[in-house]
């Protein structure tokens, strides 16, 4: 049987626009210098993409410079170099996220769980203190414990019959990395967890007291579950970093110290040594470009995935 | 009384712009890596007495900044006049990308004497384009620095060693690897440096018609070896450190193998116990270590004597030692060095947007005008910073207010040479003989470049094989794979031939061919 159509028209997406600006003009202004920042530094430069497929000269610039299709592309494909790199690159982030993600939290219930309050300040300061300190300035301290002849770990493990040559040995920098980089970036990723934390309304807890909840079952059935949707929204913010490897801290620690290359040689890193030793700017772009597409795809499945779990916690 | 003020500011407003034009004058923007000390004063002798009208303005960038910085800051336009470049550092790829003014008008022409007589023809030939341009000055004493070995002089002393053969040197070794503890290693090395020319064959080679190139390769040790024939007109071969000895069959005996596989197979890990753990981290094995009294060693060339000699006297007791490890060049064989390519290593370049060309080779034209000109920038002021004997050698004079400058970045020159008068007899003989033409023997291959990015098919291959070779290159040279070299070294050749290395030899013999067919040598 026919139904009748009994159902309001909808406006034409103009009357909508207008009607949506309306409404919330004000919110849509206070987007704007978000949006100008994006596009300025992160739009406009995409313009500079075209440089990956330019055999690019300096004095003619982008204008000037002959095309040249994918040939820049060609190189990085013909070692295979650029899977091994992209591999460390998401096996380091992968780790990097999920230990720091683990020890923020960890963190964040342990000094929501100090009664004194002086107690909680100090340690959480010194906790948050290493996110200031410079990777060429951790790369110091580093040195001094496991430069092979002066370093006190490696000193202390040479001694205690188990020696390791870290500058030679690849094997052990993935964990030498997440070591450092939980101890630089555990306590600052702390606070968003903290505030989260913060912000449970305290009879919940009360109720949880009433019928006899210990300290343990307040902290799984109760913290842990309301922070779970933090937890996913700034690991959707770390994946979508994921193909930028941290050069800063990489480069600071590692170097040229090639032999520790299988490890710890990630796409940035990559790129500037290409940079460096071709002087052509064309295959850097390229190396750069086919980072910023992985990346992109990444977060592209990432957030479908997530949408699928979790759909409260999907970026977009 | 504002009137009277307005007149006034007025007044001292058109008499400052009268002053500026009169005194018009032109700043060089000059770009240079390393350091010069109590330059002002220099300067200050320069504008009295050139009459040019030229204000010098030098940025100072370290080395390593200098080669990263230089060719972004031309990219960019950024005033700069005349800068520091060389084929070690951006020159080839430079002159390519057409970022270099074409400065040969201002050779041989009589409105620059001083160029005319410092650069002649044959010392301009290997900058010298097919087209007769030039984007390059060359600033060089001699086409090849004596490389050698600095030791301590003091230690071998006390342990009785004589250092005069390769054999000596590995005793020194070893007695201050047992005895000095305090020592982070006997030899010092640098990361990028490596075992740089310690212990091989090279002049050799050359004697023997077998050249390496620079940018055949990334670095010292991975450049491609090319063997030509006799009568040098032909190419017979090529190799790389890696390659199978089938490539080096027409290479003429004893080098008819893969000697640098065996170099560093057999040698570079010898050499290699005595170097410093992590070595090849090192930023600045000189400075960090040598001058630290942190080693007893260190490789570097004979240009640098004067240096390491002062540094080395300022730690108690010690004396610096010098050993060059070429038994040929010790002896000061005539004839025995023999180029490969480049027959100058460091250059002086006018970037092409300049407006300054004209002032730029007139303030370089007045250095090489007379040898006091010349003496003014490379040693100071005369009486004050250096004096001259009677056979025109120089003494440089001490104290906190002495002049210093990096002369091998402006004033050498192979007509323009003045010795120290203070070196010992030994040293001072080297460097006679380094700085005597007949201490060379011309190539058929002088004045060759190789053009890595001559084809698109070359650019992929050689940037795949660069990315290759930087894996690899720095522990091979500094012998870090110790008893698994030989099996890296299969690795890395494997890795290499994927990344398309066989296209680039190819590449190499097809260029070194048509430059021999071309010079007709």
């Amino acid at each position: 049987m026919p139904q009748s159509n009994t159902a309001v028209p909808k406006p034409i997406p103009k009357q909508r626009f207008l009607r949506e600006m309306k409404q919330n003009g004000f919110l849509y202004l206070l987007t704007l210098p978000g949006i100008l920042f994006f596009f300025v530094f992160s739009y406009v430069p995409m313009g500079g993409l075209v440089i990956a497929f330019q055999d690019y000269s300096m004095r003619y610039g982008i204008f000037g410079s002959r095309f040249n299709g994918v040939d820049n592309f060609k190189f990085l494909f013909q070692t295979g170099d650029i899977w091994r790199v992209t591999g460390n690159t998401l096996f380091l982030n992968i780790l990097f996220i999920l230990f720091t993600t683990l020890m923020s939290v960890f963190l964040a219930v342990l000094f929501s769980e100090v009664r004194s309050r002086g107690f909680k300040r100090i340690t959480q300061s010194i906790s948050i203190l290493p996110n200031f300190v410079s990777w060429t300035v951790i790369a110091l301290f580093l040195d001094a414990f496991i430069d092979p002849t002066t370093g006190m770990l490696a000193k202390w493990l040479a001694r205690m019959g188990y020696p390791v040559d870290f500058y030679a040995n690849a094997a052990v920098w993935p964990t030498l990395l997440v070591f450092l980089r939980i101890w630089q970036g555990a306590g600052y990723g702390a606070i968003v967890y903290i505030a989260t934390i913060v912000g449970i309304d305290p009879q919940i807890y009360e109720a949880a007291d009433i019928d006899g909840a210990t300290r343990l079952q307040k902290i799984f059935r109760i913290t842990i579950p309301i922070l779970k949707p933090t937890i996913i929204l700034m690991t959707l913010f770390g994946v979508g970093r994921i193909f930028y490897g941290d050069f800063g801290m990489i480069y600071a620690l590692v170097g040229d110290n090639s032999l520790l290359f299988k490890t710890t040689d990630v796409i940035d890193t990559y790129v500037y040594r290409m940079m460096r030793m071709l002087r052509n700017y064309g295959m850097s772009a390229a190396t750069g470009m086919f980072q910023s597409v992985l990346g992109f795809l990444f977060i592209m499945v990432v957030n479908w995935l997530a949408r699928k779990l979790e759909p409260d916690s999907a970026l977009f | 009384m504002k009137k009277l003020v307005a007149l006034l500011l007025t007044l001292v407003m058109a008499l400052s712009m009268v002053l500026t034009a009169a005194s018009a004058e032109t700043e060089l923007k000059i770009y240079l890596f390393g350091e010069a000390q109590n330059m002002d004063k220099v300067l200050a002798r320069f504008y009295a007495e050139s009459g040019l009208g030229i204000k010098l303005n030098l940025v100072w960038n370290t080395g390593a900044d200098h080669r990263e910085k230089m060719p972004l800051l031309i990219g960019n336009e950024e005033p700069c006049d005349l800068v520091f470049d060389a084929y070690w550092m951006n020159l080839a790829t430079m002159i390519k990308q057409e970022m270099y003014a074409d400065i040969s008008s201002y050779f041989h022409n009589d409105a620059y004497p001083g160029l005319k007589a410092a650069f002649s023809e044959s010392y301009l030939a290997q900058v010298t384009e097919a087209d007769g341009a030039i984007y390059a000055l060359p600033i060089t004493q001699a086409p090849n620095d004596l490389q050698c070995i600095f030791y301590r002089e003091d230690l071998a002393q006390k342990y009785g060693i004589t250092i005069d053969s390769l054999e000596s040197l590995e005793a020194y070794f070893k007695a201050v690897k047992e005895n000095e503890p305090d020592m982070v290693a006997p030899l010092g090395i640098g990361g990028g440096r490596a075992l740089y020319y310690l212990d091989s064959d090279i002049m050799e080679k050359r004697l023997a018609n077998v050249f390496e190139f620079s940018g055949t390769g990334t670095a010292v040790g991975m450049e491609f070896e090319v063997a030509i024939s006799e009568d040098g007109k032909t190419v017979l071969g090529a190799g790389a450190i890696g390659a199978p000895d089938a490539y080096y069959a027409n290479f003429p005996a004893p080098y008819n193998t893969n000697t640098r596989s065996e170099r560093a197979i057999t040698k570079l890990t010898k050499w290699a116990q005595y170097t410093q753990a992590n070595s090849i981290t090192e930023e600045d094995a000189k400075n960090n270590l040598f001058f630290t009294g942190l080693c007893a060693a260190i490789e570097g060339n004979i240009s640098g004597y004067e240096t390491c000699k002062a540094e080395i006297e300022k730690i108690q007791d010690a004396k610096l030692g010098m050993f060059v490890y070429n038994d040929g060049l010790r002896n000061r064989t005539p004839g025995y060095f023999v180029t490969s390519g480049q027959t100058a290593w460091n250059f002086l370049c006018v970037p092409y947007y300049s407006q300054n060309i004209d002032a730029a080779m007139q303030f370089i034209d007045w250095i090489f005008q007379s040898p006091e000109n010349h003496d003014l920038f490379e040693l100071g002021i005369a009486g004050e910073d250096f004096t001259l004997n009677d056979a025109g050698e120089y003494t440089k004079l001490t104290g906190s207010n002495v002049y210093t400058f990096p002369g091998y970045e402006l004033t050498w020159n192979p007509n323009f040479i003045r010795t120290n008068a203070n070196l010992d007899d030994q040293v001072k003989a080297l460097v006679k003989y380094m700085n005597d033409p007949t201490s060379y023997t011309a190539s058929a291959v002088d004045g060759f470049t190789f053009d890595n990015q001559a084809t698109p098919a070359l650019a992929t291959a050689y940037a795949a094989v660069t990315a290759v070779q930087s894996e690899y290159i720095r522990p091979l040279m500094h012998g870090t794979y110790g008893a698994d070299t030989a099996a890296m070294l299969a690795e890395y050749w494997d890795k290499a031939s994927a990344a398309g290395i066989e296209t680039v030899r190819q590449a190499v013999m097809e260029q070194v061919q048509a430059f021999l067919d071309a010079h007709g040598k």
